[in-house]
């Protein structure tokens, strides 16, 4: 008796460990963290709000990583973080550019998407980040530069197209500049963009040379071009503009502070990415209802080309919950998600059958225009692991032409050797 | 004879017993400084990097190609153009800002305190208000000069080559000096008031007195503040970088070290450079070491 009492006693004690340590569990909840790339402020908070229901559903914690809205810094923060094998970040994003510098890092998402899944994704962008004959990376979404104008200022001085090319460009600002200014906005420039040396310039860069036909700094095949009459033409033009049509500041602005230059009203084009038109057409903007976009102005000899852009999601080789990463990117990347990041935040989707969409085209009226743009890439393809390399020398040697610091002949031809020693004995 | 061998025995019982105390700051030290450092100089000898796993020996190539590198050069000079113009100005404000507060006069008090703001904010938030305040459209640095009638156009100040690096040696003045005038000051209330009187007795004015009492008695104060900020300017990064990021015209030896390795993956390349930096810095203490010396003798 004495000893069932004990024995009850026992099995009472045990029973409730156990239900402790499963109710641990339960309460235990599992972690992805996600660095998603550009994102800060409002955004991290629209990318929660999306997040939600799937935390929920799966009892996980999803954390979001508030990184610097600059490319270059959110690479040195990563290859710091992989380079030191972390596995705290599960989830990654990555710029259209950086697939040859991080692919040793990513796991093949072909083991977590099936092939129907992959097809929904555009062909290109799938393509770009196959390496190997891996999938290192899935679209999180599109960007391509977009030519901002500001609609009453043109039609108020006469205009009634926006410019096609750089000439009708600085023909326009220099009318409208005067105008605004002797009316008493000495405040008032004609053309901004992000012109700080760094990689949110980089596309830019490209698509001005070879707006004039002038490449890409670098080919296909690895060859050099950066020094050529194109190319020449085209930085002589558009550096000369620094401090006349540009304000001088630019050479220390990234997107966002082009973004903001803009909607502040003081300006009458930008070259941005589509995400400052939601911004831009939010309520309390100074510049509502009072722009649109077209595409990149071209030089004499070459055709408009917009900057491809974007960011992919990738999982990290070092993750200890690679399958369910997977399966939240999944989630991130489900056809409402887009949808809804493309209408609040312009973002366009990684789906080509969303651009389709009616509730998009109605409310981004310039998508249609969109999806007929050619496409110009940095030579990140060629140039592989030492693109990060390749882009510094070029954004440096433009900014010195930009502050005036060197002439462009001899800084492009500077820049050409600069490459070469860069290039080495291979890319 | 037996006292003096009970001496050494105490002697020698003392430097165990002091090595034994000693041993815990040694180890730390060894690990926080000498164990990156040595790893510093193996990688500054190797082409390690981020993309590749197998690490090759490659000699004194990585110290050649940054030789050969006029990135470098020209972030060497910008390094030390810093350094010496920043802390000369540094030097020159703190010991006349000193005498002024060393003087006794109403909101004496108020005004030393005062002196110590610049010092108490965080130098990237400091780094930050600086740059708004050179900010081309909205700076009231342009703002302030062109209701002065000094300047006809708005300035973009860290735009613009010619006038990027003194901003940023105006903003590091503006934040170090009143660490200079801190220590003058506490080395200028030591001086003995008696030297003044009998100098006045004997006939010397103001200057004579500045020249030949205050002068020589601040001087290994003086010595300390210039050799701290010149070891501290050699290695500025913070400033700039929050300033005028990797823009080419103030890109500092740091931030060069920091680019080559972080942005572009060359950790070798890096650590190279990194090493040339740690013997700059090298030189800068023994030079100050035997400034130091000087003054014991």
């Amino acid at each position: 008796m004495k000893l069932s009492t004990f024995r009850k006693a026992a099995v009472g004690v045990a029973a409730a460990f156990m239900m402790t340590a499963s109710a641990g569990a339960a309460l235990a909840q599992q972690k992805i963290t996600i660095m998603p790339g550009a994102w800060s402020g409002n955004t991290i908070d629209f990318l929660r709000q999306q997040i939600k229901p799937w935390e929920e559903k799966n009892n996980t914690k999803v954390e979001i990583l508030n990184v610097p809205n600059n490319g270059t810094e959110i690479l040195a923060i990563m290859q710091q973080n992989l380079a030191a094998e972390n596995s705290d970040i599960d989830i990654n994003a990555m710029d259209v550019v950086w697939q040859g510098m991080l692919e040793r890092y990513a796991v093949d998402m072909k083991q977590f998407f099936t092939p129907e899944e992959i097809a929904k994704y555009t062909p290109a962008t799938i393509s770009l980040n196959t390496i190997k004959d891996r999938l290192i990376a899935v679209p999180f979404y599109g960007d391509v530069g977009l030519f901002y104008y500001r609609t009453d200022l043109l039609k108020k001085y006469g205009f009634n197209e926006p410019p096609k090319t750089w000439a009708e460009v600085k023909e326009m600002s220099d009318k409208v500049q005067a105008g605004e200014r002797a009316a008493g906005n000495a405040n008032f420039w004609g053309f901004v963009y992000p012109g700080s040396v760094y990689e949110g310039f980089a596309t830019d860069l490209v698509e001005w040379i070879s707006s004039y036909g002038g490449g890409t700094w670098v080919d296909k095949d690895g060859n050099v071009t950066a020094n050529n009459p194109q190319s020449k033409a085209a930085l002589e033009e558009l550096t000369s503009w620094v401090g006349k049509t540009v304000p001088p500041g630019v050479t220390s602005y990234i997107i966002d502070d082009a973004r903001g230059a803009f909607q502040s009203g003081n300006y009458l084009f930008m070259r941005n990415w589509p995400y400052a038109y939601a911004a831009m057409q939010a309520e309390g903007s100074a510049v509502k209802d009072k722009f649109a976009v077209t595409a990149i102005p071209h030089g004499p000899d070459g055709k408009s080309a917009s900057g491809l852009g974007g960011w992919q999601l990738w999982i990290s080789k070092f993750s200890k919950n690679q399958k369910l990463a997977a399966d939240l990117i999944k989630f991130i990347n489900s056809p409402e998600n887009q949808k809804d990041r493309m209408l609040k935040l312009a973002r366009l989707p990684g789906y080509p059958e969303l651009l389709n969409d009616a509730d998009i085209l109605k409310t981004y009226p310039w998508v249609e225009m969109v999806k007929n743009f050619d496409l110009v890439a940095r030579p990140s393809g060629s140039t592989g692991t030492k693109y990060s390399q390749v882009s510094n020398a070029a954004l440096k040697a433009v900014n010195d032409m930009m502050t005036g610091r060197a002439k462009v002949p001899e800084r492009l031809e500077q820049l050409d050797k600069e490459l070469n020693r860069i290039k080495g004995r291979g890319w | 004879m037996i006292l003096f061998k009970r001496a050494e025995t105490l002697a020698a019982t003392h430097a165990r017993t002091a090595m034994l105390f000693l041993a815990p700051t040694f180890l730390v030290l060894a690990a926080v400084g000498l164990y990156p450092l040595s790893r510093t100089i193996w990688l500054s000898f190797t082409d390690a990097n981020f993309f590749a796993d197998d690490v090759r020996f490659v000699w004194f190539d990585n110290y050649l190609d940054l030789h050969a590198n006029p990135d470098w050069w020209a972030a060497l000079y910008n390094t030390v153009f810093f350094a010496v113009a920043s802390v000369a100005l540094q030097v020159v404000l703190g010991i006349a800002f000193a005498m002024v507060l060393n003087v006794n006069f109403a909101g004496r008090k108020f005004a030393r305190a005062a002196n110590l703001i610049p010092l108490v904010i965080a130098l990237t938030v400091a780094s930050q208000l600086w740059k708004w305040m050179y900010h081309d459209v909205f700076g009231v640095v342009n703002d302030a000069l062109l209701r002065l009638g000094l300047i006809q156009d708005p300035v973009a100040w860290l735009n613009n080559p010619n006038t990027a690096l003194w901003a940023i040696i105006a903003m590091s003045t503006w934040k170090f000096v009143p660490f200079v005038t801190l220590l003058v000051l506490a080395s200028l209330q030591g001086i003995p008031k008696e030297l003044y009187e009998a100098a006045e007795i004997d006939g010397a004015g103001p200057i004579a007195r500045f020249i030949r009492i205050t002068l020589p008695m601040l001087k290994s104060a003086i010595a300390v503040v210039v050799v701290f900020r010149m070891l501290d300017a050699l290695r500025v990064f913070d400033i700039v970088y929050v300033m005028t990021g990797n823009s080419p015209a103030t890109v500092t030896i740091s931030m060069f070290a920091r680019q080559q390795m972080i942005e572009f993956g060359l950790v070798g390349a890096g650590s190279a450079a990194s090493v040339e930096i740690f013997l700059l810095i090298i030189l800068g203490t023994m030079i100050y070491m035997r400034m130091l010396k000087v003054e014991d003798r």
